[in-house]
């Protein structure tokens, strides 16, 4: 078979895909998920009215539409059970991991794959992120299986680290032991995918190291973990508000849906930017701290890979905290637009959004509440 | 919500369901992994129904819910897609009769990055203009334009090259062949 034009193209794809035959579809699942969803909005939104208006934090755009229902309980877990290796085992034929999830045996194997590792257990395989470096640990997370029932997690694990433990909503701890792979130390297991785990602590020979509260912004995308704490630290209280949202650059889409909604907690900061349009971005809660009496304004812009623009354009999701004193930022693009965007105060700090597509940044200034200049820096510096 | 929407959210989901499965079969080249994106992007159409009816255009919702659910299954979740010499699992297609030219369609898309499939199903499947499939896809008509020209050359040579092809009529570059031998390679996440 050879393409020679689009009716071809049109005719060929008419006929693979409407020869598939489909059922009906799931209702009640259908429905249940959405529920969920409904739930969970309305939930995380009047926590965070709650949680703010408890701490009489004065925040311009603060979302108010929500309120507070009862959050449902955990769902009772499934029953998982995690092997105990010798503490740093060398993983035979890169096994890392093994157990059972109701029953069901499972392994998680690692194997090199165009540069880097991959983990790969029953129905799911995740490229796994950077090693650990000063972190206790660094975990990915890949949903897998039968309708995506089952959450697998693989973490990097520093040299000391001697043990983690996960615990999850619900159901009993888990004890996971590093075993090593490829000079490094790794842990892992497969849970289902409806358990929510609510911390992972690391501990070395001389005790607890720190705790990870991981970010799950909803059930059906899986867990992110971001920021470590300390032991004991409970981290930042939770909150929602939603940040003011600009899109700039000649290859951006006014449709884009915003505002993005930074999302704080125990996890660090995430932002997740309208409902559909682009995955949350998560910094660790000091990424952005501005130092005090140093500089006005710190921006970390997070290449967004080609892929919602096809390949051909780069979408950079910017987040900036400032100074208390910034109340007004103007960006100078390199398409020659000049934005402004006034920050909106998240406890003690100050943060602002945007989305830049095809665009450099070329200079920032930032204007204090009287509209004085008080900094002003170019793109490089950001 | 109340029972007339709901009555309308059910029509309106089994009305779709073929479609979007199709859609999810399409972008993924899997038939378990279509309709996890179907019922993803059904699930939240219906969390926001209110909203998502008011838009006046349900259908656009929906389908960029399953574009972008589809390419945050790889950026969230870290999956890497796997080229492999056997074709992928065609679900419940009847493999009777045109099994070669479809087995080796479902190849050639699967061997695509996947913006390129996926202004591929949208343009020529779903027959979307340029501008709704930008619409849909989050990205300028020129895009699109510059995305579907270049998954047609690739496609014409993977399909080329499958067994029993003739041969397309266009010559193939340099260019196309070496692109050929990247598509062959895999595409990252």
């Amino acid at each position: 078979m050879s393409i020679v034009d689009e009716q071809h193209v049109r005719e060929r794809l008419q006929d693979m895909l409407e020869s598939i035959e489909v059922a009906l579809p799931p209702d009640r699942a259908i429905t249940g998920r959405g529920r969920r969803l409904r739930w969970q909005r309305r939930a995380g939104a009047g926590a965070a009215l709650a949680v703010l208006v408890a701490l009489g934090v004065g925040v311009p755009q603060l979302s108010s539409t929500g309120t507070v229902t009862p959050v449902a309980a955990s769902p009772p877990g499934g029953q998982v059970v995690v092997d105990q290796p010798p503490l740093a085992a060398p993983a035979v034929g890169g096994v890392v991991a093994s157990g059972s999830t109701d029953g069901e045996r499972w392994t998680i194997k690692l194997a090199k794959e165009n540069g880097s590792i991959a983990a790969s257990a029953p129905g799911v395989t995740s490229t796994l992120a950077s090693q650990a470096g000063r972190r206790p640990a660094r975990f990915s997370a890949g949903l897998g299986g039968p309708h995506a029932r089952l959450l697998m997690v693989v973490g990097g694990v520093r040299s000391d680290v001697t043990a983690v433990t996960v615990q999850v909503a619900g159901s009993p701890s888990l004890h996971l032991v590093p075993v090593r792979f490829m000079g490094q130390l790794w842990v892992g297991m497969v849970l289902p995918a409806k358990l929510q785990v609510t911390n992972i602590i690391a501990f070395s020979a001389a005790g607890e190291v720190g705790h990870t509260v991981p970010f799950s912004p909803d059930p059906l995308d899986g867990i992110r973990t971001i920021a470590w704490l300390a032991p004991g630290q409970p981290g930042p209280a939770r909150s929602n508000i939603r940040l003011p949202f600009l899109v700039a650059g000649p290859g951006a889409q006014s449709h884009v849906d915003g505002p993005s909604v930074f999302r704080t907690g125990p996890w660090g900061q995430c932002v997740v930017s309208g409902e559909i349009s682009l995955p949350a971005t998560c910094n660790d809660v000091f990424s952005l701290a501005v130092p005090p009496g140093k500089t006005f304004i710190t921006i970390n812009c997070d290449g967004v890979p080609g892929d919602l623009a096809l390949g051909d354009g780069t979408y950079a999701y910017c987040l900036a905290g400032a100074a208390p004193q910034v109340s007004r930022v103007e960006l100078r693009l390199s398409d020659g637009a000049v934005h402004e965007l006034q920050p909106v105060a998240v406890g003690h700090a100050r943060y602002l959004s945007f989305l830049i597509s095809k665009v450099n940044i070329v200079r920032w200034t930032a204007f204090d509440a009287a509209g004085h200049e008080i900094a002003a820096g170019s793109g490089k510096s950001l | 919500m109340d029972i007339a929407a709901d009555t309308e959210f059910s029509e309106y989901m089994h009305g779709r369901w073929g479609r979007l499965v199709r859609l999810g079969y399409g972008l993924t080249g899997d038939r378990q992994l279509a309709e996890d994106l179907a019922q993803t992007a059904l699930a939240r159409a219906y969390a926001s129904w209110g909203r998502v009816r008011r838009s006046g255009n349900p259908d656009a919702y929906v389908n960029r819910i399953m574009v972008n659910a589809n390419y945050n299954r790889f950026r969230k979740r870290r999956v890497t897609e796997q080229l492999t010499d056997a074709p992928p699992d065609l679900g419940g297609v009847d493999l009777t009769g045109r099994h070669d030219d479809r087995t080796a369609l479902v190849a050639a898309l699967q061997g695509l990055p996947r913006g390129q499939r996926a202004v591929i199903v949208l343009r020529y499947w779903m027959d979307m203009t340029e501008t709704e499939a930008a619409e849909t896809l989050g990205c300028s008509v020129g895009n699109v334009k510059s995305q579907a020209s270049r998954a047609l050359a690739k496609l014409r040579i993977a399909l080329a090259a499958a067994p029993g092809a003739e041969l397309p009529e266009a010559g193939l570059s340099e260019a196309e062949l070496s692109g050929r031998a990247e598509m062959t390679r895999g595409s990252k996440p």
